[in-house]
């Protein structure tokens, strides 16, 4: 599985993808790879355990041209109006559309490709005679009244009309109020409108405020026709959610008899286009961004892979990270991509790319590119958002390697805290991204080892999870688990971070220690704990050594003697199950001497020990490594051995 | 940063593309090395250079198993002694300068995490996007 967790070496490439107009200087670059750099370090940090080392490969693609926005819907608008508008205006004397977003506004020809005029956008004060400073800084809706042939631009509660048989000058006596001039309006509209229309289907005007719209006759005194307000959903059909919740800015084009409705989402401005001749429907395909969306990325970097001679998408992506990653010999890779062309959003990351966007300036000025990217490589290694607005939900099971709900998100948790997936701090974890990106279990040992024979399968215990192999080392599927739930009967205590598991034979019993008590585990019984327990060790095994009897660091069932093993610093003991479970005479004794082959840092101790009857081999675990003793060729050390536990035991560890 | 880490330059002398193979042999051995001396990888440029962590004992054993090898400190303006740098290289050089500089780590101290303009924005909007 790609990127599993967040351990080892992990390939970072940078490319810094570049076109005239949009260059990214020298040291912007060194300014970014040190910053992401920064921000890899931080997550390093958080666990040393993990072992997190970046390996950084940079590569810069310059495009000799680029179009910006090419393929906008609406083309020839600016950045800005793709991202919002506040107003559209059909203008019938001139057959063009207006849009307008703050001070400013762009003319748009729907008879020439329904782009916009060249020269815009252009500032409002200076160009629309005679508007008020405060219409001027921009305006709510506009409105063209096919009935008396005016203009009309709202801005608060007020409205000026502007008559365009009269050089566009704003008539004299404006602006007035809404209230009292409008009659029938309700004082919502009456205190602001969001959109306005008129309709050359039924010669009705129609208002639009939050989720709600009025409809306006003006062959009838102007009067609001009754019944209304009236609520969007459910009257304009086909209405997208975040449409009915209300609408930027809408226009009726003359050009197709087509209404459109603008409303900007989280990332860009989009629109919808309604047919008054069908049902007042929307137009299949609908809502689409006015200018491009998530597809803005694809523009330039599929000509970067390109130039790079790699396929274009994501199997480019996926061919390039594997460059990389092979490059360095890193464990995990993933690709980033710095540019300061458009793209929907400035930050975001899936599918094994990051995609970080300069939207104006330089890259220079940009300090926390380093925060921005460690949350980014949290979702690549499988962390989820956990802040409101990602709409994040507390239930669920995220992570790659280990599974766990999202505790942290801000709509549910009950005490949220800030933090690297909330927040985009550098300076703190929730409880639930370690398990996220694989930091909450096997890190830096192994606790246990058991072989159960009566489903033949094999364990291993790492802090609050285990994991489990079936015949032939297969790890089996969705495992780690958690060990609470899933072993039943369990002390809490017992539920992480035992010291030592074994099988016995003798009763076909499981024992784990934890500290100086143990506990016994009854297969036969639905794995339950038997009653009576945990008890302690002194007492209950006879001729245990003090120091044992205070807690052991492994334990070994060993099916060629049918003994038990418990190893603890650097001696050990042997328990006969067949003798009243006495300890041998003449242990403990040194691992030094009696385990032939074993190197000098397993002779100081090890983590676990465990009988793997698919092969009749005794695994011997310490820090990240493990080795391998035959029974069968007089307890020797097989050779090659010890080995990181990484990958040899079907699961990713760190190898420091 | 703290005063342990250095940066060790595998070679100055030839680059690696003229050896692939080689290079890349003596790449995973370095690696080795550092990891069974106690010493950490930090930050590789996937290259001849490694900022490495350093305990002093760890330093010591990894000159004895890398011999050719240059470990330096991470201010020690190395890059006019490596020949032929490559950009992937300089740019890692450079990057290790700004970081290792008192400006940017002052300013590192210095900020009020989540209050950039950017990290305001990024967490207005969710930024997973796994159509890939």
């Amino acid at each position: 599985m790609a990127n599993e967790r967040m351990i080892n070496s992990v390939s970072v490439g940078i490319v810094y993808v570049t076109s005239p107009g949009f260059e990214i200087s020298q040291t912007e670059k060194a300014h970014i790879l040190a910053e992401v750099q920064d921000g890899i370090d931080a997550l390093s940090n958080f666990e040393p355990r993990a072992n997190l080392s970046g390996a950084y490969s940079t590569l810069s693609v310059h495009l000799p041209s680029f179009t910006p926005w090419e393929g906008a819907r609406w083309p020839g608008l600016t950045e800005p109006f793709y991202r919002s508008m506040d107003a559209a205006l059909w203008s019938d004397p001139n057959q063009k559309i207006y849009f307008f977003r703050g001070n400013e506004y762009i003319r748009v020809d729907p008879y020439n490709g329904w782009r916009a005029d060249s020269g815009y956008p252009k500032p409002i004060a200076g160009n629309w005679p005679g508007f008020p400073t405060n219409f001027a800084n921009g305006v709510n809706a506009a409105l063209w009244s096919e009935k008396n042939q005016k203009i009309y631009f709202f801005k608060g509660n007020q409205y000026i009309r502007v008559d365009p048989y009269n050089g566009w000058n704003v008539d004299a006596g404006y602006p007035k109020p809404i209230a009292g001039n409008w009659p029938g309006f309700p004082t919502d509209f009456a205190n602001g409108v969001d959109a306005a229309l008129w309709s050359y289907k039924n010669n009705k005007i129609y208002f639009f405020k939050g989720d709600q719209y009025i409809r306006v006759d003006p062959n009838n005194s102007w009067n609001v026709d009754s019944g209304y307000p009236k609520p969007i959903a459910g009257n304009w059909p086909g209405f997208p959610d975040d449409f009915a919740e209300g609408v930027d800015a809408a226009l009726w084009a003359v050009k197709n008899n087509k209404v459109y409705f603008f409303k900007k989402n989280r990332f860009y401005n989009q629109y919808i286009r309604v047919d008054p001749y069908n049902g007042w429907n929307v137009d299949s395909g609908y809502p689409k961004p006015v200018g491009l969306g998530w597809e803005a990325e694809a523009k330039w970097r599929d000509p970067a892979l390109t130039q790079l001679g790699f396929p274009t998408g994501g199997d480019g992506i996926s061919q390039l990270t594997q460059f990389f990653q092979n490059a360095s010999g890193s464990q995990w890779g993933y690709v980033s991509f710095f540019t300061k062309m458009p793209t929907a959003w400035f930050a975001y990351a899936g599918g094994g790319r990051v995609v970080m966007r300069r939207i104006s300036g330089s890259f220079d000025t940009w300090t926390s590119i380093d925060n921005v990217f460690a949350h980014e490589t949290g979702h690549i290694f499988g962390a989820p958002d956990e802040y409101a607005s990602s709409n994040c939900i507390c239930g669920g099971a995220y992570g790659k390697f280990i599974k766990r709900e999202n505790g942290n998100c801000a709509l549910c948790a009950v005490a949220p805290v800030s933090c690297l997936m909330k927040g985009n701090s550098l300076t703190n974890l929730c409880e639930w991204t370690p398990a996220h990106i694989g930091w909450e279990a096997f890190l830096d040992k192994i606790d246990g080892g058991l072989h159960s024979f009566i489903n033949n399968k094999l364990y291993l215990f790492s802090e609050k999870y285990y994991v489990r192999y079936s015949s032939g080392f297969v790890l089996d599927a969705d495992y780690p688990k958690p060990i609470e739930g899933n072993w039943p009967g369990f002390p809490a205590n017992f539920c992480e971070d035992i010291d030592a598991v074994c099988w016995s034979e003798k009763n076909r019993k499981i024992y784990f220690f934890k500290g100086n008590q143990y506990i016994r585990v009854d297969p036969y019984n639905g794995w339950n704990v038997d009653a009576g327990y945990p008890k302690s060790i002194a007492g209950n095994w006879p001729g245990f050594p003090a120091n044992f009897a205070n807690g052991v660091d492994a334990a070994l069932g060993s099916k060629p003697n049918q003994k038990i093993y418990f190893f603890k610093g650097n001696q050990y003991i042997r328990v006969d199950p067949y003798n009243g479970w006495n300890v041998d005479a003449g242990y403990p004794k040194p691992i030094t001497g009696n385990w032939p082959g074993f190197p000098a840092d397993f002779a100081n101790g090890v983590d676990a020990a465990v009988w793997a009857d698919f092969n009749e081999r005794i695994y011997f675990f310490k820090g990240t490594r493990y080795l391998r003793v035959n029974p069968a060729a007089g307890w020797n050390v097989d050779g090659t051995y010890p080995q990181y536990i990484n990958n040899n035991w079907r699961i990713p560890f760190p190898t420091a | 940063m703290e005063k342990n880490f250095k940066l060790l330059i595998l070679e100055t002398e030839e680059k690696p593309k003229d050896r692939k193979l080689d290079f890349t042999i003596q790449r995973t051995k370095a690696l080795n090395a550092i990891s069974s001396s106690g010493a950490k990888v930090c930050h590789d440029s996937g290259g001849r250079l490694i900022v490495v962590e350093m305990p002093q004992k760890a330093e010591k054993l990894l000159v004895k198993r890398l011999p050719t090898a240059q470990i330096v400190p991470l201010d020690s303006g190395i890059q006019k002694s490596i020949t032929d740098l490559d950009s992937n290289e300089s740019l890692f050089l450079e990057a290790l300068k700004i970081r290792t500089s008192v400006k940017h780590r002052n300013a590192k101290k210095r900020r009020r995490i989540g209050e950039t303009p950017e990290e305001k924005m990024l967490i207005s909007a969710p930024d997973v996007r796994d159509e890939y």
